[in-house]
């Protein structure tokens, strides 16, 4: 129960900082987080609990929450990004990464295994996203405080968590059928720092902005 | 044995993403920083062209002006002058001096008199003696002598100016002046002039027939000039008008803080 709660303790701080700030969020879009949150925290709980108290797998509840996940992030970076090649590279990242997913449930690996390689593929775009959105940070021609850039702050949680996420996921099949990983322990690990990055990267981003902050 | 290399391969593999990620974000954030430095020179400069360019443009205006007022005292007054002393002349040679001619000397007159407080206002020398205030009220005084029109003038006591930003805000609200009357056919015009700490505020108001706020409007000459001295002077310029509701001319300057040593040439 404690390292559930352990567990979900990011998400639920992210949580209560986007309520806290809802409507001073700017761009208006970064409101959809609280959804998005709400839906999250809902998704790790009742997988936890469900594997913890009814001792069986949680991977289809898993699986469902895949497309919504990276669904969100997909959308996130084509309502950032300028330029209309990037917003192109988004929908066309989202679209496949569907068409993948659903090859991936219907021919490989099905509804009740957790669906790793929809996840590195995810994965691996996503990061595409965070560096073409950096691209376009490193070559623009204004002057900017990253810092005060809540995008600046979700490309970095989700780079982080992504990348460091892509070894252990790839790895994972190998690691689960020869039980190298007893207890999960190598993985709770992996997973509560990255989840602690991606979260607080989050949490920064619903209060670096400025605008809205009173002139001191 | 296996066990174990797996375990690290998969440790050190995230650690040397992560540390990866870290040395992205670090160059990023430290290019961007020498980025906006440079960003930041290169708009200064940019700003600092401009601000020559627009100081020339004035620069040339006020000579043109000069020259103009010099060439209307020197040709067109003496030629007037010259007229006036001639009717004066035909008035003595006549007997009975007609009603039509001694309102024609002393239309004459007026306009001779007009014509040399024209050429003033737009000499520059002239107007570096004076400070904006008395420049204003000469101009109100020489406006106000044709009677069609009534202008009101509420200033401060003085305004603390150099003498190059007092020639270019008189030139901002002669226009708006001159605009009230050839443009709206106002008859009435209060021009107020009003500082705070941070900002120096001239309202132009006329009850003229006002305009549509049109894009027409903002692109003709006399708007184009007022909004480049404004802007040269760093402040800001807008109007509000509407048909049959006259107009109202809004200038902003901003008060510049400086040392004391530097205080009086700002207001």
């Amino acid at each position: 129960m404690m390292k559930i709660l352990i567990g979900l303790m990011p998400t639920l701080i992210s949580l209560l900082t986007v309520i806290l700030f809802y409507k001073k969020l700017h761009p208006a879009w970064l409101r959809l987080f609280f959804y998005f949150l709400v839906f999250t925290l809902a998704v790790d709980a009742g997988a936890a609990f469900y594997s913890q108290y009814f001792k069986k797998s949680n991977h289809l509840i898993l699986n469902i929450y895949l497309p919504v996940n990276f669904g969100f992030y997909f959308l996130l970076f084509f309502k950032a990004f300028e330029r209309r090649s990037f917003k192109r590279f988004a929908s066309l990242a989202f679209i496949l990464f569907i068409l993948f997913y659903l090859c991936d449930i219907i021919f490989i690996e099905g509804f009740y295994y957790f669906n790793i390689y929809s996840f590195c593929l995810g994965s691996i775009l996503i990061v595409l996203c965070c560096l073409l959105y950096f691209m376009w940070l490193f070559t623009s021609d204004r002057v900017m405080n990253y810092f005060k850039m809540p995008m600046f702050w979700i490309s970095t949680g989700l780079l982080f968590f992504y990348t460091g996420n892509l070894v252990q996921m790839s790895l994972m099949k190998y690691i689960i059928d020869n039980g190298l990983d007893p207890g999960s322990r190598i993985y709770d690990f992996i997973m509560v720092t990255l989840n602690v990055l991606l979260y607080g990267a989050f949490t920064i981003s619903f209060i670096c902005n400025q605008a809205w902050r009173k002139p001191r | 044995m296996e066990k174990t290399q797996v375990i690290l391969a998969v440790l050190f593999g995230t650690i040397v993403l992560m540390l990866l990620v870290l040395f992205l974000l670090f160059f990023l954030v430290r290019y961007r920083y020498r980025s906006n430095a440079y960003i930041r020179e290169r708009e200064n400069l940019k700003k600092a062209f401009e601000q020559t360019l627009l100081q020339s443009q004035v620069e040339v205006q006020e000579n043109t002006f000069a020259m103009l007022g010099q060439e209307l005292h020197d040709n067109i007054g003496q030629l007037l002058a010259s007229t006036k002393a001639l009717i004066a002349v035909t008035q003595r040679k006549l007997q009975y001096s007609t009603d039509t001619l001694n309102i024609a000397e002393e239309t004459l007159g007026q306009a001779i008199n007009e014509l040399r407080s024209l050429s003033k206002s737009l000499d520059k020398e002239w107007l570096q003696q004076f400070d904006f205030i008395e420049n204003l009220e000469t101009e109100v005084k020489r406006i106000g002598t044709a009677k069609t029109l009534q202008i009101n003038f509420s200033h401060p006591e003085k305004l603390l100016l150099q003498p190059e930003e007092q020639i270019i805000l008189f030139r901002i609200v002669q226009e708006a002046i001159q605009n009230a009357i050839k443009h709206s056919q106002a008859q009435h015009i209060n021009i107020n002039v009003s500082h705070s700490v941070s900002s120096l505020v001239v309202n132009v108001i006329d009850n003229g027939k006002g305009f549509e706020e049109d894009l027409k409007m903002a692109t003709g000459l006399g708007i184009k000039n007022m909004k480049h001295r404004t802007q040269l002077l760093g402040g800001t310029i807008e109007w509000i008008s509407s048909p049959g509701n006259g107009s109202t001319v809004n200038l902003k300057l901003p008060v510049k803080k400086v040392s004391n040593e530097d205080s009086r040439r700002y207001y």
